[in-house]
């Protein structure tokens, strides 16, 4: 089972390694769009429309990695002063909330992707993209962080159990309480 | 308290112009029809969904009703292009009313809709116009210019040798008024208005380069599910509507572009013959493509083709 | 169940798991998945996915990231600290000089971006560790950038500006005009707020030691910090309103510019760029699936009859039409707490506008007073974008206890402002009137 949370740990985290360099090609595009109106005189009719595709699945793989490194923000106002045992009970009491959601986005989303994969659906714009490769990454991107979830909760019933958690199997780990800076202005990096 | 409530998503925003005599005036003629009995709720563009997106909430039933513009669902049905309106051939409001209703674009296009669960009625034509920042006198002028367009009409101006581009709608007015375009067209006089173009590009193009249409989209099966009476206001009321709304549209476009004349000193200018000429062979090639669509495409150009040849457009 | 209490209900389930601490996005899904299944059974459910998908699908949303890119490479480039060394060097004896440095860049990133976030990411990161390093108050310099990264809808171009044009149908270019007086009058209230503070309580936003202050010589040799940055401004700059870029084109220029920077530093390298790279996907991710979520959440809230309990609002508002003011101020400012900027101009602006065009408000101005609430909006706790951007490139020690309780006095300093437009609408009105007539 270890070695499961541990496949899916490094799965998400490699997307992430990867996933990152959407970015540069989204700038690519968009440069391109520039230089082959102005340079060229020719503008491009597709460049603009695949970086907006590549932006979306851009914006939504990284929700296992993210899940992963512990980044979606949360308020820790309160939370933040709790116990690692206590910030695992209550994650785990709220862990139905993220399941609805996801659990749903995956759901619907496939839905979704396989009506566009039937219909082969494609974009009305006059480059006729196609839309089904992106739509499908829908239900994927909510699987990746499902999983994520589900080795989330594992690893909070074992701190409950009092039990150590490797970040390679279970991903980025609370800390007992948040460094509180002794002077004001004085940050660790 | 009505007996039927409707969420009805429009792809036009809420507080528009277009949202409020399109859509307002269905639902409150729909009330006063029915005596109070089926309601219509209605949404502005984004609420629930926008674009394309109306299509799949209608026909999964997430909503019974939306407004579309055809140009969304022409994978759905070969004949959407026909209906959505090919550049550079019809000329008058009418013609266009005529071939939707009269002459059986509609249903060609629902014929594949409806197996698919989904009702069409058109509801209104409407002309589509460019606005440019720069007099366009000859086919010089033409050449390469930058215009902001989407659909067919990009293949339509790009064919005619100009230099299209799509640019989404939130980036257009800053995009014309700083000179990334040098053109662009949003609907006609109305739309250009509503969208602020004429402060950045003054010259407003005529003839309209194509004429299009909108329509409201319904779920087959909640309209089986009601009452005879209420399904009957509902879509005898459609049908008249796009008739009232279609000449209506016509005579705001008229006062629109006074107002631009004034307000905004818009000139009025027209193509020079010799880019209409060039604009008449890509028209061609569009229609050519669509038709190539599939049998229920090439009855639809059949349709288009009968019209103009009585009207003397070939 | 009443839309009332169905309200009650919502945003209390909202705020109850949020203080629990569950994350953002997954309390907003959640809660809405209810929703929408309370109100439309299980056919509601498709729009969660539909809605991410229109989401991503925005065309404007992609300057996020390129922004975000663009803000690391000049960080780790050293021209970020090369920028800061020089505002120390020239304005190392005002105390609280570097903080307005931060909100006079944020006014030119505002120009050169039509959303909110491009601002507060790149102060977040270039900014915030360089005033904590020379011992600036936390919670000064995390609000200044917090308010500060929020001119970017308010000074043009401007993507809300647009949607309420397009929703309203009044004037883009008249809008984008208005925003420019309020933007600068901003700018200058905050500047003044930080001034007076830092005057009153120096420790907040430490002086430079006279000792440490540099001569001339060194003023003007420091100066050569800025060649760099100014050279990245002007050309997005330049591309925006010059006519070479749509803005999020700019964004891409902008990119290009800090590869340029970093190269020069002699920085540029695969590990610096990928690196970089990584920060923008996590930083990119974490806003974005809290944008679908939000998006779901005002989805839901409008399926459960939002116009209706704003309808029904609006009849009881006594006062007369400075009353009704008022109220829809108000109710901007509640909502502003909970509800992303998008969602409360569609559930909002249909309800407002008759009441502002029956009461003969310039719609031009309540564009702006809107604009300025949103801005609030961005910055207010729980649930602010600005806020999310920061926590997502704040350095550790940074806890979003810190970032909430830094908002304050810029909130009703901006407030002030927003009063201050109030009493004299030609702060606001004189720009396009003067351009394109009454
Ligand atoms: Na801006
Ligand atoms: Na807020």
């Amino acid at each position: 089972m270890q070695n499961l949370a541990r496949a899916i740990t490094r799965l998400n985290r490699e997307i992430g390694k990867w996933a990152s360099l959407g970015v540069l090609a989204i700038f690519v595009l968009l440069l391109a769009d520039v230089v082959m109106r102005y340079l060229v005189g020719q503008p491009t009719i597709w460049t603009a429309e695949l970086a907006t595709l590549i932006f979306g699945v851009y914006a939504i793989i990284g929700g296992g990695y993210l899940m992963a490194e512990r980044g979606h923000v949360s308020v820790d106002i309160i939370y933040g002063s709790f116990s690692r045992k206590r910030k695992a009970l209550i994650d785990i009491i709220t862990w139905p909330l993220f399941l609805l959601f996801v659990g749903t986005l995956l759901w619907q989303g496939y839905d979704l992707a396989s009506e566009a994969i039937a219909d082969m659906e494609r974009s009305n714009s006059t480059w006729k993209a196609p839309l089904w490769p992106t739509k499908s990454l829908i239900p994927v991107a909510a699987a990746l962080l499902l999983l994520q979830g589900m080795v989330r909760l594992w690893s909070d019933v074992r701190v409950l159990m009092g039990l150590e958690n490797d970040d390679a199997v279970f991903g980025t780990q609370a800390v007992d309480e948040p460094h509180h800076p002794e002077k004001p202005g004085e940050i660790q990096e | 308290e009505p007996e039927v409530t409707w969420r009805v998503q429009s792809h036009w925003p809420k507080a528009s112009s277009s949202f409020d005599d399109s859509l307002q005036v269905l639902a409150d003629q729909l009330l006063e029809r029915t005596d109070g009995r089926f309601k219509l709720e209605l949404y502005g563009a984004g609420e629930f969904a926008k674009g394309p997106d109306i299509y799949n909430l209608v026909r999964k039933g997430v909503v019974p009703m939306g407004t579309i513009s055809p140009s969304y669902i022409q994978d759905k049905a070969q004949a959407a292009g026909f209906l959505y309106g090919i550049p550079g051939t019809f000329r008058e409001s009418w013609e266009v009313q005529h071939a939707a209703k009269n002459l059986g674009l509609e249903d060609l296009v629902n014929e594949e809709l409806v197996e698919d669960g989904v009702l069409l009625m058109s509801e209104k034509a409407y002309p589509t116009e460019m606005v440019v920042s720069k007099p366009i006198t000859s086919a010089a002028d033409f050449e390469g210019l930058k215009i902001r367009s989407s659909g067919t009409m990009l293949d339509y101006l790009k064919a005619a040798g100009a230099a299209p581009q799509y640019i989404p709608g939130s980036e257009l007015y800053q995009s014309l008024s700083s000179g990334v375009v040098d053109g662009a067209h949003w609907g006609a006089a109305i739309g250009a208005k509503s969208m602020s173009l004429w402060e950045a590009a003054k010259y407003h193009v005529k003839p309209a380069l194509g004429f299009t249409i909108d329509a409201f989209i319904v779920n087959v099966d909640a309209l089986e599910d009601l009452p005879p009476d209420l399904r009957a206001a509902l879509l005898d009321l459609m049908e008249i509507r796009f008739f009232q709304r279609s000449s209506e549209y016509m005579h705001k476009e008229a006062i629109a572009l006074a107002a631009g004349m004034d307000e905004n000193g818009v000139e009025v200018i027209e193509l020079p013959e010799e880019v209409l000429t060039v604009m008449g062979q890509a028209s061609k090639d569009i229609m050519a493509t669509e038709a190539a669509k599939g049998p229920l495409a090439e009855k639809a150009a059949g349709i288009y083709q009968t019209l103009m040849s009585d009207l003397g457009y070939n | 169940m009443s839309v009332e209490l169905l309200t009650l209900l919502f945003f209390g389930s909202l705020i109850l798991f949020v203080l629990l601490g569950t994350p953002l996005a997954f309390v907003l899904g959640g809660v809405s998945v209810v929703f929408l299944y309370y109100e439309m059974g299980p056919l509601g459910f498709y729009l969660l996915a539909s809605k991410m998908w229109e989401t991503m699908q925005s065309p404007t949303l992609m300057a996020v990231p390129l922004f975000v890119f663009m803000a690391i490479l000049l960080e780790k480039s050293g021209v970020a600290n090369d920028l800061y060394d020089m505002m120390h060097q020239w304005w190392g004896g005002l105390r609280g000089g570097l903080a307005i440095g931060t909100v006079l860049i944020c006014v030119i990133f505002a120009a050169m971006s039509g959303i909110s976030g491009a601002a507060v990411v790149t102060m977040g990161t270039i900014a915030l560790p360089k005033m904590l390093e020379r011992g600036y108050d936390k919670k000064l310099a995390l609000g200044a950038i917090n308010a500060g990264g929020g001119w970017g809808i308010l000074i043009p171009p401007s993507i809300l500006m647009v949607l309420y044009s397009l929703l309203t149908e009044v004037s883009v270019g008249r809008l984008f005009a208005a925003g420019v007086g309020p933007g600068i009058l901003l700018f200058v209230l905050v500047s003044i707020y930080i001034g007076v503070r830092c005057w009153i309580q120096p420790e907040m936003g430490p002086a430079l030691p006279k000792e440490e202050r540099g001569d001339w010589g060194k003023k003007i040799a420091s100066l050569k910090a800025v060649i760099l940055p100014v050279l990245i401004v002007a050309i997005v700059l330049g591309a925006i309103f010059g006519g070479f870029a749509t803005p999020t084109e700019a964004a891409a220029i902008g990119v290009f510019g800090a590869m340029f920077a970093t190269f020069v530093n002699r920085q540029l390298s695969w590990g610096v760029i990928h690196d970089a790279a990584i920060s923008t996907l996590k930083l990119t991710a974490l806003v974005m699936w809290i944008l679908f979520a939000a998006h779901a959440f005002s989805t839901a809230y409008t399926a459960l009859g939002a116009h209706g309990l704003i309808q029904n609002l609006m009849g009881y508002i006594p006062g007369g039409k400075w009353g009704a003011l008022a109220f829809m101020l108000f109710v901007l400012f509640l909502f502003g707490m909970v509800l992303d900027p998008v969602g409360i101009m569609l559930i909002t602006l249909p309800v407002f506008l008759p009441i502002i065009s029956a009461a003969g408000f310039d719609p031009i101005w309540f564009g702006i007073l809107f604009i300025i609430m949103m801005e609030v909006g961005y910055m207010t706790p729980p649930f602010g974008f600005n806020l999310f951007y920061l926590k997502g490139v704040a350095p550790p020690g940074v806890t979003m206890g810190d970032i909430y309780a830094s908002v304050v006095p810029y909130v009703l300093v901006t407030l002030l402002g927003l009063f201050l437009i109030i009493l004299i609408p030609n702060i606001a009105l004189y720009l396009p009137n003067l351009f394109y007539g009454r």
